[in-house]
């Protein structure tokens, strides 16, 4: 697993979303597919979208723990969602 | 024979389309479809600014297929990003080839193209390395006996063609742009020093008369000849790209043939590509290979005649129809099933350990 | 000949007797176009040439001059037909977001209902279409850009027992003959209703997304689901969500909220036409 300091959401023009107030489902173009995301993973792919940020930022802004961010930013990369900011 | 020459009319000079009667178009869809170049032929209309002016029942033929390109496209592009992304810790130069080139170069030819499959290019020395690579991240390589896996390795400029089991798209590493046992070949340290940088990508492409002249190999090296227009239609579309913007390309284009002793497959793809989709070859270029003429012209005569599809009327199916028909089978009617559920429902983000 | 069906215009060639019976009274109100009008799709059905012409005769089913599937009993041939021409619009006609479902019409406003194995959708669709629905598909819902569901009423194939129910259930139901020993078990046709055959050409809005769930005896129960859950079913259901990318990632949304979702759990097909009847006559 590709290990990065800070991630970035990809081409944020690539990602298209639809909101419900407690989760939400966004489509990946570059990868054609799609994702059902519940809120405070929906909350830390709209952080990754304003800008670069690494899991220990990411936490600290959502209020969750590290480790849970980081199996979230294994999978989001996983997915093609986001890349690391070299 | 007359429906493919209305095709071949049809690539030439798009505006014919226009007005044809009703059976005459159904007679060019069928042959378009059956060479498959719906959606080249659609994006061609679209570009003369006629498709909108169409009968609706015809445009959205051409419609709905330009959109399955969209799609086989995005197939690619997503193959390219997953070996990007399993290859970062590897600091090797992947050259991407062909459908993917001409995708990544984002050239006209590419709009309309039905890639099957990711071809890429690397160094003999890190082949394994890349295999291994991919191995780990997932990939597996295609069932083969041994025997195949050791023709594959021995003979093949390729390994055995590798997928990942959550995706649908082949990749073939190759390591030669034409197999050991080739009568041709290229001089690989030639193709390799001339390799491009790509703008926002990890991957490299060929020099441009090296991509023309690998698609020439691919055409006239392949055993399969029927049915091939497609093929020659690339050729057509990247000898018209890059001469348009480098009034010295066939000079470099031919002198390249020559430094790689394919003059003789250039010289074929001219005059087959000038006399069926009039490709705009200048009169002192044509012969880069000084082939004998009569040679030169039976080939030539050959060409045009087995390039074109068939009718389906005088059809003979051919392997590669069954294989190119199970394969769109499986896409459509397996994919959604296979492919979304995993993502959608199993492995919803939503942290619902919690 | 050049039969009009729903959106599609089918240039069919066979000369095959069971065929031919089939088609004249299954399709019997369907417009017959002249053979030089342009064809969207083209299927030729014909009996292979090998020795086993002779006695165990057998159909080949080829678009475009390309065979497709592997060779069906002569006896077959309607359902090789059917199942053909399914399949010839589910690799084609990426103009429709095509959702894998049954559609049904009352009042303008069209009724979802999704097909996943155990639902007893066709069955339901034959049932509702007796029963003053008009049926717009049993097998494709075919959505518009503008979100609007064209119609693409066929002969709606049922299986094994539900054959039985529905000669029960709509006695007046017209059903084609039975197909024994197909794949999936017998199949026998029924025949479209006079209205969904006349009225092919209009569209309908979409109004409610139900996924059925037959089970033997149980209570009818409607309950609203959640619409990412709505969404993503009817995403993964249909035959070319993945192949339209964004656009169809777009057009479930708009799906989606234009229409109330709901799961449906039923035994009996009149506690369900009840059901359907008061969603349709709520506002």
């Amino acid at each position: 697993m590709p290990r990065s300091a800070r991630w970035r959401l990809i081409d944020a023009e690539r990602i298209l979303w639809e909101r419900w107030p407690d989760e939400c489902i966004v489509y990946n173009d570059l990868s054609g597919q799609t994702h059902l995301l519940n809120r405070s993973a929906a909350a830390a792919l709209e952080l990754l979208g304003a800008g670069a940020e690494s899991a220990e930022a990411l936490a600290e802004k959502l209020a969750v723990e590290r480790a849970e961010i980081e199996r979230l930013l294994q999978e989001f990369d996983q997915l093609g969602l986001i890349e690391p900011d070299e | 024979m007359k429906a493919q020459r209305l095709l071949l009319q049809a690539l030439r000079k798009p505006e014919i389309v226009v007005g044809l009667p009703d059976s005459r178009m159904e007679d060019l869809m069928v042959v378009a479809e059956r060479s498959r170049l719906t959606a080249t032929l659609g994006h061609r209309l679209a570009d003369a600014g006629i498709l909108a002016a169409l009968p609706g029942r015809v445009r959205r033929h051409f419609e709905a297929a330009m959109i399955e390109a969209r799609f086989r496209s995005r197939l690619i592009r997503w193959e390219m990003n997953r070996v990007a992304r399993a290859l970062r810790p590897l600091d090797v130069t992947v050259v991407a080839l062909k459908g993917a080139a001409y995708l990544l170069l984002d050239l006209p030819l590419a709009r309309g193209r039905l890639p099957a499959d990711l071809d890429i290019l690397v160094r003999r020395e890190d082949l394994s390395r890349v295999e291994r690579r991919l191995t780990e991240a997932g990939w597996r390589s295609a069932e083969l006996s041994e025997y195949d896996q050791r023709y594959y390795r021995r003979w093949m400029h390729e390994i055995p063609p590798l997928r990942h089991p959550q995706r649908y798209v082949e990749v073939d590493v190759h390591h030669a742009l034409l197999p050991l046992t080739a009568r041709l070949q290229a001089d690989d340290e030639l193709l390799w020093s001339s390799v491009r940088e790509v703008s926002c990508s990890r991957f490299r492409v060929l020099a441009p008369e090296d991509l023309v002249l690998h698609a020439v190999v691919h055409l006239f090296h392949d055993s399969d000849c029927a049915n091939r227009l497609r093929d020659l239609v690339d050729i057509d579309g990247l000898l018209r790209h890059f001469s348009a913007r480098d009034r010295d390309f066939w000079h470099r284009l031919t002198e390249r043939a020559r430094a790689h002793g394919l003059e003789r497959p250039l010289t074929y793809a001219f005059h087959v590509g000038r006399r069926l989709l009039h490709t705009p070859v200048p009169a002192e270029w044509l012969n880069p290979g000084r082939a004998n003429p009569l040679l030169r012209r039976w080939m030539t005569a050959l060409m045009c005649r087995a390039l074109p599809p068939s009718a389906p009327d005088d059809l003979d199916l051919g392997a590669a129809a069954a294989r190119w028909l199970l394969y769109l089978r499986s896409h459509y009617l397996r994919m959604p099933l296979n492919l979304l559920i995993p993502h959608l429902l199993r492995k919803a983000l939503a942290g619902k350990r919690h | 000949m050049v039969l009009g069906v729903g959106p599609f215009q089918v240039r069919i060639r066979a000369r095959i007797a069971a065929l031919t019976g089939f088609l004249s009274r299954m399709y019997r109100d369907f417009p017959l176009h002249p053979p030089d009008s342009f064809a969207d799709v083209r299927v030729r059905l014909y009996r292979p040439r090998s020795w086993r012409r002779y006695f165990q005769p057998q159909v080949c089913f080829e678009r475009d001059g390309k065979r497709i599937f592997h060779p069906f009993p002569l006896s077959h041939a309607p359902p090789l037909f059917e199942w053909g021409l399914n399949w010839c619009i589910a690799t084609r006609a990426h103009q429709y977001l095509m959702l894998h479902a049954a559609v049904l019409e009352r009042g303008g406003r069209a009724l979802i209902l999704p097909a996943t194995p155990g639902s007893g959708k066709s069955t339901l669709c034959a049932a509702l279409m007796h029963r003053g629905w008009r049926l717009l598909s049993d097998e494709f819902g075919l959505v518009r850009e503008d979100s609007r569901l064209d119609p693409l009423p066929r002969p709606i194939p049922l299986k094994n027992e539900s054959i039985g129910v529905i000669r029960a259930f709509a006695p007046e139901a017209e059903l084609g003959p039975e197909f024994p020993k197909t794949r999936k078990g017998t199949v026998a046709h029924v025949k479209p209703t006079g209205a969904s055959v006349r009225r092919m050409e209009e569209s309908a809005v979409p109004a409610w997304i139900v996924f059925p769930r037959f089970q033997r005896d149980a209570r009818a129960v409607l309950e609203p689901v959640p619409a990412s859950y709505a969404f993503l079913r009817l995403a993964y259901n249909a035959f070319n969500y993945e192949v339209l990318g964004a656009e169809g990632f777009r057009r479930v949304g708009r799906l989606i909220h234009r229409c109330r979702h709901f799961n449906f759990s039923y035994g009996r097909l009149e506690d369900a036409v009840e059901i359907f009847d008061s969603l349709a006559s709520a506002s």
